[in-house]
């Protein structure tokens, strides 16, 4: 798990009352990108992986969780590539599997500062 | 719609992004410098809410990638329309790709972030993209107090030597120009680079260290008490026919080369500053020249133009 720490905190203080609310939404989000990413690998569908990993990717850059900024990067690309380069549907196993790994990761570190007092 | 009402006073900008996280984000950014933000997740969104908001909003925070509408197809909507086509457009992108930034140079967009983005770059960009709608502003009142006594002018001369006095007089002598907005941007960028660049010698590297460490104001006012500057003037004179107008610009400095500042390189697009000149010889005048060295300018409006820009 890599993350920008600096980053993290300095939004937290930035947007104080507002950060629980920003998390949560953040929180929902990754998940709902998560799934639409696994749902359309299902199908092939590389607008919409590429569409999801491209918000996911900004989303997580901005909050500083940089592992998953780079995961979503990575499948964002590949989609992109494999649409540009009219290839036959990628094997996205891989890519996506890290990017789930990071966002669990991600989500323990959450609960972690949220726990904190 | 998504309009967030909180009254700040300072302005009001127009952010649009069909990611949630990064709306919020954005926008309490806004809010912690003082904007009203109205908030957009997708383009016909953002198109009607510029519609609704054209007298007031300062500025449109795009992002270039969403569904349906993306951030390009936004600004030729908004370019089309003479009500929004002056409100300037600062352009999110996910990576500094060459060829997006050059797309959005060609659609009239000067400003760029890239995501995730430093917290000086964004206010350092934000604040000149809001410096450009207030001069716009300024510049509105003005013509319709002064509408036609700026039609008698034939020449004039002027002598200034702060950045301050750069701004106002873009102002000024904006009115004498056959399109006012469309020259306004272009006569500030000139005028305040030869007083900070010429004059206070402040080179291209040093206004990014001064802006990353938010320094910039203050090392102006710093160069402009010095009693060596103080005695520095930068000369302007204008010359207004049926046919054309013409502004010289000569500021006491060495010059710059400045054939490399004529046309946004879509690898500097990114920097924080330094898209003036190519503002100026792309959108304001017709006609745009340096003499060889750099501390000489000239621009030049036909008053045939059509207004298409």
């Amino acid at each position: 798990m890599l993350i920008d720490t600096e980053r993290f905190q300095t939004l937290k203080t930035r947007t104080s009352a507002k950060f629980p609310q920003l998390i949560e939404r953040y929180l929902l989000d990754s998940d709902l990108y998560l799934q639409t990413i696994q749902e359309n690998i299902k199908t092939g569908n590389l607008e919409e992986i590429s569409a999801a990993a491209h918000n996911l990717k900004s989303s997580s850059g901005l909050l500083g969780f940089l592992a998953i900024f780079e995961a979503a990067q990575r499948l964002e690309y590949t989609a992109k590539s494999t649409i540009l380069n009219k290839l036959n549907i990628t094997d996205f196993s891989a890519p996506f599997q890290e990017l789930q790994k990071e966002i669990k990761l991600m989500q323990n570190f959450i609960k972690n500062e949220q726990e904190k007092p | 719609m998504k309009i967030n009402t909180i009254t700040n006073n300072r302005g009001q900008i127009l952010t649009v992004d069909d990611d949630p996280t990064t709306l919020m984000i954005i926008s309490s950014q806004l809010e912690e410098m003082g904007f009203d933000v109205l908030q957009a997740d997708h383009g016909e969104q953002a198109l009607h809410i510029a519609k609704q908001n054209f007298e007031t909003l300062n500025a449109i925070i795009l992002d270039r990638n969403m569904p349906h509408m993306n951030g390009i197809e936004v600004i030729h909507h908004l370019k089309k329309n003479p009500q929004s086509r002056h409100i300037p457009i600062i352009m999110l992108t996910g990576a500094n790709k060459p060829e997006d930034i050059k797309e959005g140079i060609d659609s009239g967009v000067f400003y760029y972030i890239t995501k995730p983005w430093e917290d000086h770059i964004f206010r350092s960009i934000i604040e000149s993209a809001y410096k450009e709608s207030q001069r716009r502003q300024l510049l509105k009142q003005e013509l319709i107090k002064h509408h036609t006594g700026f039609k008698t002018l034939t020449q004039a001369q002027f002598s200034i030597n702060t950045v301050s006095q750069a701004e106002s007089l873009a102002c000024f002598v904006a009115h004498c120009f056959p399109a006012p907005e469309k020259a306004l941007p272009g006569l500030a960028a000139l005028l305040i680079n030869a007083v900070e660049h010429g004059n206070l010698e402040i080179g291209y590297t040093e206004k990014t260290q001064l802006i990353n460490k938010n320094q910039w104001r203050e090392e102006i006012k710093r160069r402009e008490e010095l009693i060596e500057n103080s005695q520095k003037k930068v000369m302007v004179s204008l010359n207004c026919t049926c046919e054309q107008t013409t502004i010289t610009i000569k500021d006491a400095g060495k010059g710059f080369h400045w054939n490399k500042y004529m046309d946004i390189d879509p690898t500097r697009a990114l920097d924080s500053h330094g898209r003036g000149i190519a503002q100026a010889n792309k959108i304001s005048f017709d006609e745009l020249s340096y003499n060889p060295e750099g501390n000489c300018v000239t621009a030049t409006s036909h008053t045939h133009t059509q207004l298409n820009w």
